[in-house]
């Protein structure tokens, strides 16, 4: 059975950006969701740097793998996406983060926007659609 | 009383056999390809496209012959080609069952007026049920996205069979719900058996059984309800209402959720991967 994945540092990329797989931090507290966007993503061509199943985790493991991109959801339990995305955002204002959620409410979104965040994807994930995103993102 | 697929109204008359059923089924899926299958075989599209255009009917709730002419990979000739191909050959569940000898054309024709009588009796009753209640909108817009988003999120049709009280719920051991708070608080959730419950995971993850434990089951039909829930708010609630959403619930029993009934609705869903009920409230 999957266990979760990644569950701290997979990868050291130091941060630095346009690797050949440009690593990404996966973020939902929905066990199934990472699987499939895990799936996805490194069909895509992407590579899976860790796993967070909350904010609290998303912030510590921006800052031990320094990912490429963030993807991260926006609903979750104990720590919120919006408030992980302060917390990346203030440690490494270059952070690139990229919202995901089936439930954001139009404003949840623009203020995330507004604060930083790169784009925002909606759930079900479309898996073109995600790649599309997150390069326009790297760029 | 409730609305129910023939085969399912055959099986539990002793008409036909589960295992005629599955056969029947299976038969029937072969026969009535998806436009994409079509599409594939006759050459039009490589696989690779059709799953392209697939993973964008999930994320868009569109149709398929409209995605794949915006992505510029079928022409309208093409597409409407496809689509009378499709319906030419369409085999009704009946008429599968006559093909396979299961049943002959005298008792088809009694069973289907019966069948008839039933699920317009039963779709009367739920119709009634819903229409006078204070979340018929909700319900009536749930229902209809559940039957929208489950062929192309979990490959199966669904359809609303009828409805069920707090103390019907005993028997449907998972529940997943999803809550939002706000101007207009409302939540969705389903319940169902573990069958049930890990055949909508798999499908949803695309994998097999033996690689979904018990938790991801759970985790996987809280998922499908967090996407539900989102369809359901972009579509019933306006662009600029002011709302707070919550992870999925995978504790709440559905009993609970729908123990005030002017509040909340339990209604009865059949589909492909077993039946579950689809619970409204706010």
């Amino acid at each position: 059975m999957d266990e979760d994945r990644f569950r701290g540092p997979m990868s050291d990329t130091g941060g630095h950006p346009m690797t050949a797989r440009p690593t990404v931090l996966l973020c939902d507290d929905s066990r199934a969701l990472r699987m499939l966007a895990a799936t996805q993503l490194e069909e895509s061509g992407f590579q899976v740097a860790g796993e967070a199943r909350n904010g609290l985790e998303a912030s510590e493991l921006y800052a031990t793998l320094k990912p490429d991109l963030v993807l991260l959801d926006l609903v979750m339990p104990e720590c919120d996406g919006r408030r992980a995305l302060a917390t990346i955002l203030q440690s490494d204002p270059n952070a690139r983060v990229v919202i995901l959620s089936s439930l954001g409410a139009q404003n949840d979104i623009e203020e995330c926007l507004r604060m930083g965040a790169r784009s925002y994807l909606q759930k079900p994930i479309d898996p073109e659609a995600m790649e599309r995103v997150l390069r326009d993102a790297l760029a | 009383m409730a609305v129910k697929f023939l085969g399912q109204f055959l099986m539990e008359r002793g008409v036909i056999t589960p295992q005629q059923l599955l056969a029947a089924i299976e038969a029937q899926r072969a026969s009535n390809p998806l436009l994409g299958e079509l599409a594939v075989r006759q050459g039009l599209l490589t696989e690779a496209q059709a799953r392209r255009i697939n993973d964008r009917q999930r994320a868009d709730d569109r149709r398929f012959g409209d995605i794949a002419l915006e992505m510029g990979l079928l022409e309208p000739a093409q597409v409407a080609a496809l689509l009378i191909a499709q319906k030419a050959g369409r085999k009704l569940f009946g008429e599968v069952l006559l093909e396979q000898g299961v049943i002959d054309l005298g008792r088809l024709e009694s069973e289907l007026a019966a069948h008839r009588a039933d699920q317009d009796a039963a779709q009367y009753a739920l119709e009634v049920g819903v229409a006078d209640h204070a979340l018929a909108e909700l319900a009536n817009g749930a229902i209809a996205l559940s039957g929208r988003l489950f062929p192309r999120m979990l490959d199966s049709q669904c359809q609303a069979a009828g409805l069920l009280g707090a103390d019907d719920l005993a028997v449907w051991p998972h529940t997943a719900h999803v809550r939002i708070d706000g101007e207009q608080p409302m939540f969705i959730g389903m319940a169902c058996g573990p069958e049930t419950m890990l055949a909508m995971t798999c499908a949803f993850l695309k994998i097999a059984p033996e690689r979904c434990d018990d938790a991801l089951a759970l985790d996987g039909l809280g998922e499908i309800v967090n996407v539900l829930m989102g369809y359901v708010v972009r579509n019933v609630l306006p662009d600029d209402v002011q709302y707070r959403a919550f992870p999925p619930d995978l504790a709440t029993p559905a009993a609970e959720l729908v123990a005030d009934r002017d509040r909340s609705l339990a209604l009865l869903m059949n589909s492909q991967l077993g039946p579950f009920v689809l619970l409204v409230g706010d």
